[in-house]
């Protein structure tokens, strides 16, 4: 059983805490939040000590692994304290995302998580869905052949006017993480964006991407739309055929060149996946189940570094807005973590 | 009845042979390819009269419209025929140089001849209703467009590098424009084929409404899945086209039910060729009216031509480019 504990105490920070409850390889021993209130309030409900600073926290009750889902400017500058702290303990930890708002900070999160081996991983929880494993599976096999090109989608209403880059820093770690989950490292970019009427954030844009590989990606994100109708979409076209997955576990559908029947996956209403929380459900167990299995920090699924190689993405499109030209992604903030051969012993054998 | 005549017979040719054959306010006269057994192939199909010489053709078929489908002669041959005032439906690619376009165009308006785009993607009650919810402010402010379209590599494909843009794309920035408008900037990552010709590309799109677009096209695909899909998304509401023509759905952001067209089995679209029908019957009708400036089609060609040029140069070069201005 792990001993667990999480800092920041918002509507994220206690879905954490609930699903550490809730799971049977945890045990939450502590919360802490700055606002007293916060903490009180938490602490109470979840009916477990409670504290307004961390370090006292983790000095006192000693876990194993912590759960930072502090927020700030850019939905991430409060990141690198919590976590810098939480490693400094000697606790394994999972970040929300973004890793944070800027990429030095990131950097030495990561950096010193190496140092003391510890597990480090960020919440990128959007694939961490029994579709997205089978469409990655599906690349691994060969069935769509080689990518040659991935669209992606993804949008929410998000009223905020924090900063002009909230929307592509805040949003798009999760979908730059699914799709280079998909395919692979990322090498240059270019960004459109938008304001749209009535904001002063870039609200709304269009991502070109070219891959390592050679395929291209593009990707549509925007903060302008509601929640309630499908909001997430990804495809990957290759020389055999294509993947299509909607809304991150709803339904994954592929369509195979040699035919014109397409096999589709739909969620199950029993046993299925139920909403949104399941992937976080799904994303926090997964890294308790690594914790407790003693899987190197290297070596887990949804590693910090790739967290930053996704902002490293992110801060090559603001480059690409800032100078309206096609930018180069820091080849230093790939990680080679979700390179795939493509079916390459299929179609040996073929 | 109007006497049509088709020159060149490649895939989309041959389907606007068999409509005009099947059209009642018209009448096939005959059919040209410089490849005798592919135009007597289909003059035996339809039984019309079928040649591998275009002036004979021409002359023993005595034809008042003309539907030309990608030849060498191409930009010579639509002009000697505008200028006989003979009316030109042409299909894709037609060249791609926008200036060439231009100047047909240009013709066109001394000319007796009236001149006009393919684009049979178009001319669907699907596509219809999308410019309807558009156009009639359903989604409100427009934000992004997104549009994908893909097939197998075309029998004509021949080694040309560009023709992904100038075939595919065109009609792809085609039905992009009719929702909003032109475009002014454009970045493109493309992949090539060993031979270096272009076989699919990610298109980025800066549109003058100040919405941003995006096109996706490939030839690496195929025709037995579905083939193309259309997104316009506003501060309101969202529009999905699926497939050209089966179905088209209106999103309203605030609204938990959606709003669905669906091409019916009676009385619907059945076949994509049908597009090319329709088509062809617009055109014809706008012939008959004496209207030339019914059709517009051939402002937009020189448009998408303008747009998927800039496109081609940046996947070439690697830059983001200005699409150059219209006349
Ligand atoms: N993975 C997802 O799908 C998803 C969805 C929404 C939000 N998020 C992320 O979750 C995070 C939290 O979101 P939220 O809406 O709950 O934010 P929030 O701002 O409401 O809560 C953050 C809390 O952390 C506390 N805090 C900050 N630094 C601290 C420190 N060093 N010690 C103690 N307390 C500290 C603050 O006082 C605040 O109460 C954000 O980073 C956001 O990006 C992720």
């Amino acid at each position: 059983m792990l001993r667990t504990c999480v800092i920041g105490l918002g509507p994220i920070g206690n879905r954490h805490a609930d699903i550490h409850q809730a799971d049977p390889l945890a045990n939450l021993v502590g919360v802490c939040d700055w606002n007293p209130e916060r903490a009180e309030a938490a602490g109470k409900r979840l009916g477990v000590p409670y504290f307004t600073d961390a370090a006292t926290m983790l000095k006192t009750l000693q876990p194993d692994m912590v759960s930072v889902a502090t927020g700030g400017h850019e939905y991430g500058s409060e990141h690198a304290a919590a976590t810098m702290v939480a490693l400094q303990h000697g606790c394994h930890v999972l970040c929300e995302k973004p890793i944070s708002n800027e990429l030095e900070p990131a950097r030495k999160m990561v950096a010193l998580a190496r140092e003391k081996r510890l597990c480090f991983a960020v919440n990128l929880n959007h694939r961490f869905t029994p579709a997205c494993r089978r469409a990655r599976q599906w690349l691994a096999e060969g069935r769509i052949g080689i990518p040659r090109f991935m669209n992606m989608a993804m949008w929410i209403g998000n009223p905020r006017e924090s900063s002009p880059w909230f929307h592509f820093k805040a949003l798009h770690p999760h979908t730059i993480d699914i799709m280079r989950y998909f395919c692979g490292e990322i090498e240059a970019v270019h960004a459109f964006a938008i304001k749209a009427p009535g904001r002063s954030i870039w609200s709304t844009a269009q991502f070109n991407f070219r891959f390592k590989s050679g395929a291209t990606g593009h990707l549509t994100g925007s903060y302008d739309i509601m929640r309630g109708h499908p909001m997430e979409r990804a495809e990957v076209g290759g020389t055999r055929g294509r993947i299509l997955l909607q809304d991150m576990f709803k339904e994954l559908t592929w369509f195979p060149h040699h035919s014109s029947e397409k096999i589709v996956i739909t969620n199950p209403i029993i046993g299925g996946m139920g909403d949104f929380t399941d992937t976080f459900i799904n994303r926090i167990h997964n890294f308790f189940a690594e914790l407790t299995e003693g899987i190197p920090p290297d070596k887990i699924d949804g590693q910090a570094s790739d967290a930053l190689a996704a902002q490293s993405v992110i801060d090559a499109n603001i480059r690409s807005m800032r100078t309206g030209k096609v930018e180069m992604v820091d080849p230093a903030s790939w990680t080679g973590n979700y390179d795939l051969s493509y079916g390459e012993a299929q179609r040996a054998s073929d | 009845m109007i006497r049509i005549a088709v020159l060149g017979l490649d895939e989309v040719g041959r389907e606007y042979a068999r409509a005009s054959k099947r059209d009642p306010t018209s009448r096939l006269v005959g059919v040209y390819d410089p490849d005798r057994a592919r135009a007597e192939k289909l003059g035996e199909e339809l039984g019309v009269p079928a040649s591998d010489h275009c002036q004979e053709l021409l002359e023993t078929a005595n034809p008042e419209v003309c539907i030309v489908s990608p030849l060498e002669t191409n930009e010579a041959l639509v002009g000697d025929l505008l200028s006989r005032g003979i009316h030109v439906l042409f299909t894709l690619p037609m060249s791609p140089h926008a200036e060439e376009m231009e100047e047909l165009l240009a013709r066109n308006t001394t000319t007796r001849g009236m001149l006009a785009a393919d684009f049979h993607l178009r001319f669907t009650p699907a596509m219809e209703k999308a410019r309807e919810w558009v156009s009639g402010g359903e989604i409100g402010s427009p934000l992004f467009v997104n549009m994908n379209l893909w097939r197998d590599l075309p029998e004509e494909f021949g080694g040309n590098p560009a023709l992904l843009f100038f075939e595919l794309g065109l009609h792809g920035v085609d039905v992009i424009r009719q929702f909003v408008g032109d475009i002014e900037r454009v970045q493109c990552f493309g992949v090539r084929d060993t031979r270096g010709c272009f076989t699919s590309a990610q298109i980025n799109m800066m549109c003058s409404n100040g919405a941003v677009g995006h096109l996706t096209i490939s030839y690496e695909m195929v025709t037995h899945h579905p083939i193309a899909r259309c997104e316009i998304a506003g501060s309101r509401a969202r529009v999905v086209i699926e497939n050209v023509y089966e179905e088209t759905t209106l999103y309203v952001h605030e609204r938990p039910e959606k709003l669905v067209l669906t091409n019916s089995i009676f009385g619907g679209i059945p076949q994509l060729s049908e597009t090319c029908y329709r088509r062809l019957n617009e055109f014809l009708t706008s012939v008959q009216k004496g209207d030339l400036a019914r059709d517009a089609t051939v402002v937009d060609a020189c448009a998408a031509t303008r747009v998927m040029k800039a496109a081609y140069h940046s996947a070439e070069r690697g830059s983001v480019e200005e699409v150059e201005p219209g006349c």
